[in-house]
């Protein structure tokens, strides 16, 4: 049976460049399956729009190692699948007209995505050179500049 | 058809609003590249959706509107699965020339 994880990414300041709160890289050994994710924002309340772009890369950010978190605490399993967050130094090596999401999202909104039926989740080949970027990004007046979260739940 | 065909592959996309509103969407994922789209309500053909997604006639996928116009140009049909196997291959015969 597969396990499930839990990746909860976070970014501390939203610009109006692109900023990645999680990303997500396979390895030689698992295809994971992103089956649901959750998008929001930790700010003031305000009327900003966030555009929220999920699109694939060939090489890592610069980032903090995060643990998957299991799901099932009985699962005794580690992750084979690695995520980063809290992104200092963004992806230089992102596949051109890869974005699987771009959408943009009132900042007061909470934008949660979950596959129903096998074959709709998002598959991450397995290859470390493969990486799936959760990336937002704020340009429009007002902008938003506070904390946004990026949390993705993976099956592998 | 086009639902009945995004029931296979289907997501929902839940936006929840300040003030308790919830907008709920169905979704379906594309065959060709894996983008996330927003299903018309009472969309009910291969190429009945508004936005430009559709139906591909050879893998009987659900796809979005960039790979819908892409094959529209000529392009070949690739579904996602296919495209994986081609980046492991690659990925494999790069680490056994060690690079």
């Amino acid at each position: 049976m597969a396990r499930r994880f839990s990746c909860p990414g976070s970014i501390a300041a939203v610009a109006s460049t692109l900023k990645t709160p999680l990303d997500l890289t396979s390895t030689a050994l698992t295809r994971p399956k992103v089956y649901s994710f959750i998008l929001s924002t930790l700010g003031a309340a305000a009327d900003g729009v966030l555009e929220w772009v999920l699109q694939r890369a060939t090489a890592a950010a610069t980032a903090t190692a995060l643990t998957p978190r299991n799901i099932d605490p009985t699962d005794p399993g580690v992750a084979i699948t690695i995520a980063h967050t809290l992104t200092t130094v963004e992806s230089a090596s992102i596949t051109a007209n890869s974005s699987v999401f771009d959408q943009g999202i009132n900042q007061r909104a909470t934008y949660t995505w979950n596959s129903w039926t096998e074959g709709a989740q998002i598959l991450l080949p397995a290859t470390a050179t493969n990486l799936l970027l959760f990336g937002a990004l704020s340009s429009v007046a007002p902008a938003y500049t506070g904390v946004a979260n990026a949390q993705a739940f993976i099956e592998e | 058809m086009l639902q009945q065909h995004a029931k296979r592959v289907e997501g929902v996309a839940i936006t929840a609003m300040p003030y308790g509103e919830i907008i709920e969407c169905q979704t379906f994922t594309c065959a060709h590249c894996q983008a996330i789209v927003n299903v018309v309500p009472g969309a009910d053909g291969p190429h009945r959706q508004n936005d430009g997604s559709g139906l591909c006639m050879i893998c009987f996928g659900l796809t979005c509107k960039r790979c819908q116009l892409a094959q529209s140009k000529g392009a070949p049909c690739t579904p996602w699965e296919k495209k994986m196997e081609q980046i492991e291959a690659r990925d494999r015969a790069l680490r056994s020339y060690g690079i």
